[in-house]
């Protein structure tokens, strides 16, 4: 997918475990792993905003648009 | 209390006894065509038997589709790729019934009645198949919005 999660650099960057993550976020750490993986087809805003709010960042720092090359 | 899985169940019973009722038709169908359809002769009673023990198998595969289909209805397992394939394959059985009749249809008329019935079968399964293959998808694309 050309959309790519740095949720793990945010994580790193705010010595953050993914638990703790999950926990402030209020969701599930199964649905985070889908969320850090790229499995996930959609965020909803209210997700985006608690984890922007846990992690004192824009939700830039975590969503990153990649151009796919063309094989 | 009648609930919808009182209906699966019913469904998966009746199943059965179609199951049961196809199995002594195989057995019992030579008889049965000699003795009520004696008129046809027997050039034409030979084919009408062929064409109906080329619709067994299909129609084996349907019942079988149509018990493991429900067996995951009452397991809650409705909206899966599985279901999908179930109803694809059920579709194809209906398919090769009207293919069948239709070919044998051309050596003996009622058999035409059959080949439509099988076909519109067809069409409302393929139709069914393709409602439910979309709401495969949209329940997937649910489960992955977080």
């Amino acid at each position: 997918m050309a959309i790519v999660v740095n949720l793990d650099v945010m994580l790193a960057k705010r010595k953050l475990s993914s638990g703790e993550l999950a926990a402030k976020v209020g969701i599930t750490q199964a649905n985070l792993s889908i969320l850090k993986t790229g499995k996930a087809k959609a965020v909803r805003f209210s997700t985006l905003d608690a984890i922007c709010q846990a992690l004192d960042c824009q939700p830039g720092d975590i969503l990153e648009y990649r151009k796919e090359e063309q094989q | 209390m009648y609930t919808s899985m009182t209906s699966a169940r019913l469904t998966r019973a009746l199943t059965v006894g179609f199951c049961v009722l196809l199995l002594a038709l195989m057995i019992l169908f030579p008889r049965l065509l000699a003795f009520y359809f004696a008129y046809l002769g027997a050039s034409l009673q030979q084919k009408v038997m062929l064409a109906f023990y080329l619709c067994c198998p299909a129609a084996w595969a349907a019942l079988v589709s149509i018990l493991l289909l429900m067996t995951n209805i009452i397991h809650d397992r409705v909206f899966t790729a599985k279901t999908v394939f179930f109803m694809r394959l059920l579709s194809w059985c209906c398919a090769w019934v009207a293919a069948v009749c239709l070919g044998f249809g051309f050596f003996w008329a009622p058999l035409l009645v059959f080949a439509l019935g099988a076909a519109f079968m067809t069409l409302i399964l393929r139709v069914l198949k393709s409602v439910l293959a979309r709401a495969v998808a949209i329940k997937e694309e649910n489960e992955l919005t977080i």
